[in-house]
């Protein structure tokens, strides 16, 4: 692929991502919504949020693994409890990081 | 590496995270801090992201120059589209040859979520300026959506300062780290080594677990959302796992809140003649 293609098929890339990322931010800022609309969008961090965390924890190859393989789902489990009780941010990301260095130092 | 469906990337993994906003003070039962100046909370939150960001950035640069792309369209890449899956699926398409429709259309495709989340967050965005609004979403990968959602959630007023802080602090890291793994060409790297592959999804446990999910109605549709995304990503649709059950799982939520008849937001109101039901 010749450089100029190159350029223009990343400029493509660029503008039918900037696309969705921007026309729902400039149409819905100031608009009065429905009610349901609203309640509806309450509910979408959480969703998304779940949504991108599920598959890393337990298909983190794009097929299930529940075995000893993957650390990280299980590392999850304390990991939330500790989210959810302290709820300290740095100190869960620290946990999370730090535990799952050391058992891979653990178990080779 | 693991995988994060996210925007920010890897292949073969989608990623993940959610808390407490780091720089809002205190967390409940902890002593209020000194009130930070706005660019250092936004950098404070963008710390944890960019630790996961630039081990898979660093990747992407490798795996470019492995492919054999020019050093000037990794980094334009990650500069301009600026979207972590998107950006490996079009790496592993410009290897292979493709068209360059075929590139843009599977973009399209995997970047199609942000609809959801610029929608989500726009209302926060009322009374900026239009092109605050565009730079705001110019940056609005997944992780940025999840900080920025906790961070609202707990104050609805936040210095533009803080969030743009966030966002170039995040997005910087995502091109230097692109750029360093051109650079560094065919030194193998093993990210894994230190654990932060992990950085994100447990960015996106802390969100969830300590601020995002506000009571068992959230609970349900954050379990919801995370089994259909995990469906369908076994399934062979990574791509549109994100978007499809995270709009499932919000008219899961929609509709409990309707029967439940409350107000949103968890407050028990019995809703005779609430307006809109």
């Amino acid at each position: 692929m010749s450089h100029l293609v190159l350029a223009l098929t990343i400029a493509g890339m660029a503008a039918v991502t900037f696309g969705p990322r921007l026309v729902p931010t400039l149409f819905l800022a100031a608009a009065a919504l429905p009610r349901p609309v609203v309640v509806w969008l309450r509910q979408v961090p959480p969703a998304v949020i779940a949504a991108l965390l599920a598959p890393s924890l337990f298909a983190p190859a794009g097929t299930l693994d529940l075995g000893p393989g993957n650390p990280g789902l299980w590392l999850a489990v304390p990991t939330l409890l500790l989210a959810w009780r302290t709820r300290n941010f740095y100190l869960t990301i620290a946990f999370g990081i730090g535990s799952l260095a050391l058992l891979r130092l653990v178990t080779g | 590496m693991r995988s994060v469906a996210t925007d920010s990337p890897a292949p073969a993994r989608p990623a993940a995270a959610g808390a407490r906003a780091p720089g809002a003070g205190a967390g409940p039962g902890r002593a209020p801090r000194q009130p930070r100046a706005p660019w250092a909370a936004g950098f404070g939150q963008a710390v944890p992201v960019m630790l996961g960001y630039v081990p898979v950035a660093f990747a992407f640069g490798v795996l470019g120059h492995t492919a054999g792309l020019p050093w000037w369209a990794m980094v334009a890449m990650s500069a301009f589209v600026y979207g972590g899956s998107s950006q490996f699926a079009a790496l592993q398409l410009l290897a292979v040859g493709a068209a360059p429709y075929a590139i843009v259309l599977t973009t399209f495709v995997v970047n199609l979520r942000h609809l959801l989340l610029s929608a989500a967050i726009a209302p926060r965005l009322a009374g900026w300026r239009r092109r605050e609004q565009a730079l705001f979403a110019y940056e609005l990968t997944d992780e940025a959506f999840a900080v920025h959602s906790a961070q609202y959630a707990e104050r609805a007023e936040r210095p533009k300062a803080e969030v743009f802080t966030f966002n170039t602090a995040v997005h910087a890291s995502w091109v230097a780290g692109t750029l360093a793994g051109v650079l560094a060409g065919d030194l193998v790297t093993d990210v894994e080594a230190w654990g932060l592959d992990y950085a994100l999804p447990a960015m996106f446990m802390a969100l969830l677990a300590a601020g995002v999910i506000a009571d068992r109605r959230g609970l349900a549709v954050a379990v919801v959302a995370g089994g259909g995304a995990v469906g369908l990503t076994l399934l062979g649709l990574q791509y549109w796992a994100v978007l499809v059950a995270a709009a499932v799982a919000a008219t899961f939520g929609l509709a409990v809140a309707e029967r439940e008849g409350r107000a949103d937001d968890g407050e028990a109101v019995r809703t005779e003649g609430v307006p809109g039901r």
